[in-house]
């Protein structure tokens, strides 16, 4: 009996000695060495996006080892002290966790639900103009605010809402602020303020892919909606939204994977200590405390959260968008 | 064909001459030791073209290079191994470090500044007898465990307070009680005073604010809490120990002063959003643009030298009634003694010298000749005939320095004509040659004579670990303190004082003072 088994094991064995086995990877490797004999100047093409991903986008990312150290300047990553997840641990006590968190999710929010969905508003607008001139013209016009730099443009928007500024003196006529204050001092308005100029600075730039998926459609749809007496609401309803679907599916990912970075450029210049309330986010807190402070360590657990949190949402919205419109980026 | 070699061999004789060039750089063999000095300013320029360093180049025969940066490099810099023989820092920069991180003894432990202490005697004789002479000099000048080892520029007497409040003088002299029409009868003194004048002064400036608040509800040296005997910050009390202002009793009342304040409408409702650059320009609105309004304020904060700037400005776009008037910081009763204003340390900056340099020695001798009788005169004036002259056995600077025919003021000139932010031993009085009568007064009198500064903590050294964990606790204590003021302030807080104090306690401010009260310690050892 033992021996039958064993002469079986023994069978096993050769038989599965006799199939060539070559590991996954070696495959892989092979077909590699083929293609890249073939294709070598695609792969020279390729080389330089290589190089720099890896030095300017993997090669940063040993940095995140100060998130798990007390890290000293001059003991340097391989000296300081490693401390594990107590970093971590401080930022949830931080006695300004769920502020910052709740400002950052709001302003993502907002930022979804009103900044990316003007520029569809628009295209569909600027789609419905026949004339290819006026077109041209008003897309230009919308598209010149991007080119303008942040701090410009937090310059202009102080302006416009301080007590002689134009908006300044309506809402202090309709009483939504107080008589010789700044729009910007008020906590109410502050939200608004940096979400309303998001879309004027963007909305023309990020439409021109809308514009561009439009014109891509079918004119004999249109014409059948016609036949049918569809007005132009319904054209956009039936044939428009649905053909750009795709693109906005898109769109609405890779918004999503980049949400938390809120802007953070103009809130830094437009909050100060009565803003600080409604205008903290992650993002404004470490540069603060991380790039003036000198916090390194402390500074980088929070940027470590705050990018596994982002990239947590992306893998949900890529998720949900597969299995309900079946388009998604990965 | 030939056109391209050609320029193959001109481009290649590029990059060659290049290469030998920053080969000799390398050398090091043009220059004895390197200088590492941060940004004076634009108007001063590169101390290699400024006079008296050529001056100095030239009597001593040393070749020095002097690489110019700003203080928010230092930490990179002695981190990554890319700082040089001679830095000069500063222990007193407020809102960022100006020091080897951990301070001098740090970097003596870390092996990266050099500890001359035991060579001072011998080598550099001037300086260690100007430390030596005064108690004052040394327990700045020292380190917490006594030692001598950097060369720091020092004061060769106490200077008074050249920060203080100024008032709209032409306005002043309209409000009953403290002029008659013609000239100021009487300066304001306390809290009191002060609500009778911006009452009338609030009048003067078209209903619009006369005070200027700066936007942490204080300014830069406690001018106006003063009266209360608190800070903003980190200070001493009546019995000289180390206290933090906001977490004091009398920080309330303070509060409550400035909330009646806002709530008149003196305050400006915006003040919070302004900076303190902001601050120069409103105050005579736009100094430097064409867009010159009308003075914002009446009342507000500034440095002696700039009376006489802003009124010139004033008057350059057609103000000629501006003038302005240095009041004392303002009181709760007339007999009350004040023990809060801003005060210079007797050190300042500071050369230490780095485990990089290769002639200590040489070093420590050319430092110490900045300090000699001759060293002095040349720090302080510049060169003879140039920048100054002798009258009487006594050096007065020259019109280029009072009176630049290029309009530069006066203050400028001190430091691009003689050195300023460099190891030396300063005489406190000469920048006041090229001061006007009314900004004397100022520094000598009105700021000066009406206080001390008992209660001012003077720069004090705190070690490595002590200052991480100090910064730990008050990184986000300074804001929570920030947004309470501003809120309490502006009357929009739903937390009280005693909330705040507790909240203050509870994250740790107890430590913090401990930690501060410790250093204090260690600092007042130093000279025992």
């Amino acid at each position: 009996m033992a021996e039958k088994i064993k002469s079986l094991a023994q069978d096993l064995e050769t038989a599965e000695g006799k199939q060539p086995q070559t590991p996954k990877y070696a495959k892989i490797g092979k077909l590699l060495k083929k293609d890249a004999k073939k294709n070598w100047a695609m792969y020279l093409l390729l080389l330089p996006a290589v190089i720099f991903f890896a030095v300017f986008c993997y090669a940063p990312m040993i940095g995140l080892l100060m998130a798990f150290q007390d890290f000293d300047l001059n003991l340097g990553f391989f000296q300081s002290p490693w401390v594990g997840f107590k970093h971590f641990a401080a930022f949830f006590h931080d006695m300004y966790f769920w502020r910052l968190l709740g400002n950052t999710l709001l302003f993502s929010l907002y930022d979804i639900l009103f900044v990316f969905t003007t520029p569809i508003l628009l295209a569909l607008l600027i789609n419905g103009v026949k004339r290819r001139r006026y077109r041209r013209v008003i897309l230009t016009a919308v598209y010149l605010p991007y080119f303008i730099s942040t701090v410009v443009v937090c310059g202009i928007i102080s302006s416009l809402v301080d007590t002689n500024g134009i908006f300044g003196i309506i809402f202090t006529k309709l009483g939504l602020l107080e008589e010789g204050m700044s729009m910007l001092g008020d906590p109410r308005h502050f939200r608004a303020i940096n979400i309303v100029s998001n879309i004027w600075q963007t909305v023309g730039f990020n439409s021109v892919i809308y514009v561009a998926a439009l014109g891509g459609i079918d004119p004999c749809l249109y014409e059948a909606a016609d036949l049918d007496g569809a007005n132009w609401f319904k054209k956009v309803l039936h044939i428009a939204l649905p053909s750009i679907l795709p693109t906005i599916m898109m769109m609405l990912i890779m918004k999503i994977g980049m949400m938390l970075n809120v802007n953070f450029e103009k809130i830094y210049l437009l909050y100060s200590t009565p803003t600080y309330n409604v205008g903290e986010v992650i993002s404004t807190y470490i540069y603060r405390y991380g790039a003036i402070g000198g916090n390194y360590s402390y500074t980088t657990a929070i940027g470590l959260f705050q990018s596994v949190f982002g990239f947590v949402l992306l893998l949900i919205a890529n998720w949900l968008s597969r299995k309900f419109t079946s388009s998604s980026v990965f | 064909m030939k056109g391209k070699r050609l320029l193959t061999l001109a481009l290649s004789g590029v990059l060659a001459a290049g290469v030998a060039l920053s080969m000799t750089a390398c050398g090091g063999s043009d220059y004895d030791f390197t200088v590492w000095v941060p940004m004076v300013s634009t108007v001063v320029g590169k101390y290699a073209d400024h006079q008296v360093f050529q001056k100095i180049e030239e009597i001593s025969g040393k070749k020095v290079r002097y690489i110019h940066g700003e203080y928010t490099e230092l930490e990179q810099m002695f981190s990554t191994n890319g700082y040089y023989d001679v830095m000069i820092l500063n222990d007193a920069m407020p809102g960022f470090q100006g020091t080897y991180p951990g301070g001098i003894e740090k970097g003596i432990k870390d092996g990266k500044i050099i500890d001359i202490s035991d060579k001072m005697e011998t080598l550099a004789p001037n300086y260690s007898t100007i430390v030596q002479s005064e108690d004052a000099i040394k327990q700045e000048a020292l380190t917490d465990s006594a030692k001598m080892t950097a060369f720091y520029e020092i004061l060769q007497s106490e200077q008074g307070a050249w920060y203080g409040y100024m008032m709209r003088e032409d306005w002043l002299k309209k409000v009953p009680g403290f002029g008659d029409g013609t000239q100021v009868t009487k300066l304001p003194e306390t809290y009191d005073d002060w609500e009778i004048i911006m009452k009338k002064f609030t009048e003067f400036n078209g209903g619009k604010a006369p005070f200027f608040l700066y936007s942490k509800g204080v300014d830069p040296f406690n001018s106006i809490s003063a009266g209360y005997d608190v800070t903003f910050d980190f200070q001493l009390d009546k019995e000289g120990k180390v206290a933090y202002g906001p977490y004091m009793d009398n920080f309330e009342e303070y509060l409550k002063r400035m909330q009646s304040w806002y709530k008149k409408g003196w305050i400006d409702k915006n003040f919070m959003l302004s900076t303190e650059y902001v601050a120069i320009s409103d105050a005579v609105g736009g100094m430097n643009s064409e867009g010159f309004t009308e003075a914002k304020y009446g009342i507000f904060t500034q440095m002696y030298i700039y009376m006489t700037q802003y009124e010139n400005t004033a008057k350059a776009f057609g103000n000629q009634n501006y003038s302005l008037i240095a009041v004392p910081n303002p009181k709760i009763t007339s007999d009350q003694e004040l023990h809060i204003r801003q005060k210079s340390p007797r050190a300042g900056n500071y050369a230490v010298i780095t485990d990089k340099c290769k002639d200590v020695d040489g070093v420590m001798q050319w430092l110490d000749y900045l300090y000699s009788k001759e060293g002095q005169v040349l720090m302080n004036y510049g060169i003879e005939g140039v920048s100054y002259t002798m009258v009487d056995g006594k050096p007065y600077y020259t019109e280029i320095v009072t009176q630049n025919p290029q309009g530069y003021a006066p203050s400028d000139m001190v430091k691009k004509y003689s050195v300023q932010g460099f190891p030396s031993f300063v005489d406190s009085a000469r920048e006041l040659q090229a001061a006007k009568p009314k900004e004397i007064q100022a520094i000598e009198h009105t700021w000066t004579e009406t206080s001390d500064a008992d209660y001012i903590l003077p720069v004090l050294s705190l070690t490595a670990e002590e200052g991480s964990r100090y910064a730990a606790i008050m990184t986000s204590l300074q804001t929570y303190t920030e947004e309470f003021i501003y809120n309490y302030i502006a009357g929009k807080n739903s937390i009280t004082f005693d909330d705040f104090r507790a909240e203050l306690k509870k994250r740790g401010i107890e430590d913090a003072i401990k930690i501060k009260q410790d250093a204090y310690g260690r600092w007042q050892n130093r000279v025992k």
